[in-house]
């Protein structure tokens, strides 16, 4: 079949890099058959920060950004890619607005969110981070714990504490220890793959105060 | 059909934590948008220009609003519904490109100080980071992927002095993978180390790391630039003033247009704090006097003149002092700083 996209086709074996971190970047990828994983080194570990499938588009960021890239993409498995050049970027945008929007979305949710993790992360307590971050995986579900009155207890489904420790930069133990506490005071439940937030104004109301104390500190 | 909408002078246009679908364009008047700065918890507020996009995140995303919208004088706005907004941007090519530069810059800087907080603050300029990924390869016997990092190092840097390197650490991979025997290299911090204190190899020899333009610097600069705040800033909090001078000399020296404003401006206050710190008052209130020329920002000035104060408070002049304090109480919007002023000038007397 004449694919218009096969000119600019190219294959990948398992293992072989796509583009690295730091690489200039000016070109970006659809990727038509097999998985790509996305990684990134740090503390000199190499973490993987999301495995694409087709029919995702990748490598796009460096472009908007004109900046190098700022992850690493290896081929999971066999790989085929349609490759396009910078300038084709903006074409395709134009030709397919809804991809662009998409993107913005993308861009919006993500601004959104890491303004979110960073106020977590200027929490200065751990117990408090970690509490934030329970916060805002219940934000997550649409819940506004602002205005949430109830004391239903909220369930928050498939989330392992490794998530929390790691979206708000604590060690394992750390946080784990954080949570058993909670636990016995009743105020979360936990089950083998679920986090139930048993009383979200009294953990909201306890976040909103140290965070009031806190920046009551910071004044002059 | 987006319709021109009209808010008069103190009314808001949305509040934070509330749902909207709508997005405006400034076109006449003052609009200010305030929001909570989540690291530091501080109140800070913009004003828009003409033409700016405002509430665009949030609705587009249907999420509720983290900042207020007011309309300081009377205001001639935009406003498109999400759909509407959609299609007027599907045909406007340009539009669409400004708008994913602003975010995605929005974006980077987040990630800098999110990963600041994580203490995964390391950045490096391109070629050293990508030598040091091919290192992280050959370290962890990932032989395959250590030579193609280098060869694209190679491809991308054939002149620096690291590429000898490069080829190098290629051939003993190749040789790796069929003995199983990994020859040794130097680590490239050892490497780049040893060439600083070598102190007779030309710069054109160094430009892995030193001032070259062409090797070291990505396509924009903006990393290195956030490099140089970042460290910057991070020498001001542990109270090396030093430090922290010679990082925003530097960073102000190569400044360009694609370094977000709002990290200029920050750069500026810290810039003007830290020449305070280190007693070079004549040359703050220079810094200050020719910032104030060019500033609108309520918030960033009165900040400014508090520093200004400062120093006429060092130098004992307590009659200009109160002069600046004075123009702080004077100056719109009434805000904390304002109060302070205020509270500064009554044990003035």
């Amino acid at each position: 079949m004449a694919d218009v996209l096969d000119k600019f086709e190219r294959s990948y074996a398992p293992g072989d890099i796509i583009f690295c971190e730091y690489e200039k970047g000016d070109e970006f990828y659809i990727i038509k058959e097999g998985k790509v994983r996305i990684t990134k080194i740090q503390d000199n570990k190499e973490k993987t920060l999301d495995i694409l499938e087709p029919p995702a588009i990748f490598g796009e960021m460096a472009i908007i950004e004109d900046a190098p890239r700022s992850a690493t993409t290896i081929a999971e498995t066999n790989v085929k890619v349609a490759v396009f050049k910078k300038h084709n970027f903006y074409e395709l945008l134009a030709s397919n607005p809804k991809w662009a929007l998409s993107l913005i979305k993308i861009l919006s949710k993500r601004i959104f969110d890491a303004t979110r993790r960073l106020q977590i992360l200027s929490l200065k307590e751990n117990e408090a981070k970690v509490l934030d971050t329970i916060l805002m995986l219940v934000e997550w579900k649409g819940i506004i714990p602002a205005t949430y009155q109830d004391t239903k207890p909220i369930e928050l489904e498939d989330v392992k504490v490794e998530d929390i420790a790691h979206w708000c930069g604590l060690d394992l133990k750390e946080c784990e220890r954080y949570i058993v506490r909670y636990v016995n005071m009743g105020r979360l439940e936990r089950t083998a793959n679920k986090i139930i937030v048993k009383n979200l104004p009294d953990i909201y109301r306890l976040v909103k105060n140290k965070r009031k104390l806190q920046f009551a500190d910071n004044e002059l | 059909m987006p319709v021109e909408r009209k808010f008069t002078a103190g009314s808001i246009i949305y509040f934070d934590h509330e749902v909207g679908d709508s997005i405006y364009i400034l076109k006449s008047g003052r609009v200010d948008i305030s929001f909570i700065q989540p690291e530091s918890g501080e109140k800070i507020v913009k004003t828009l220009a003409i033409g700016e996009f405002f509430g665009l995140k949030s609705a587009i995303i249907n999420h509720t609003r983290d900042e207020i919208a007011e309309a300081v004088t009377d205001v001639l706005t935009i406003e498109f519904k999400v759909t509407e907004f959609e299609s007027y941007v599907s045909t406007n090519v340009e539009l669409l490109k400004r708008l994913l530069r602003v975010l995605s810059n929005q974006l980077r800087n987040l990630g800098i100080k999110v990963n600041n907080y994580l203490g995964n603050n390391v950045i490096y300029p391109p070629n050293i980071g990508l030598f040091k990924i091919g290192e992280y390869y050959l370290n962890n016997k990932q032989y395959k992927q250590a030579m193609q990092v280098y060869e694209r190092y190679i491809n991308e840097y054939p002149d620096t002095n690291l590429a000898g390197e490069a080829k190098y650490r290629i051939q003993i991979a190749e040789e790796a993978i069929k003995t199983g025997f990994l020859k040794s290299y130097k680590p490239v911090d050892e490497l780049i180390k040893s060439e600083i204190s070598g102190g007779d190899i030309s710069i054109n020899q160094t430009v892995d790391l030193s001032t070259s333009k062409e090797n070291i610097h990505s396509p924009l600069g903006i990393r290195e630039s956030m490099d140089k705040f970042y460290k910057a800033q991070g020498a001001f909090n542990g109270k090396d003033y030093e430090t922290a001078e010679k990082e925003l000399k530097s960073f102000f020296s190569c400044l360009s247009n694609n370094i977000n404003p709002e990290m200029v401006d920050e750069a500026r206050m810290l810039y003007f704090q830290v020449l305070f710190y280190n007693k070079k008052y004549g040359e703050c209130s220079q810094e200050i006097t020719e910032f104030l020329k060019s500033s609108n920002k309520p918030l960033l000035i009165k900040k400014a003149l508090f520093i200004l104060a400062d120093i006429y408070k060092e130098l004992n002049k307590p009659e200009n002092e109160k002069a600046i304090l004075q123009k702080i109480v004077m100056m719109a919007p009434i805000d904390d700083l304002s109060k302070k002023a205020k509270e500064r000038l009554n044990t003035l007397g």
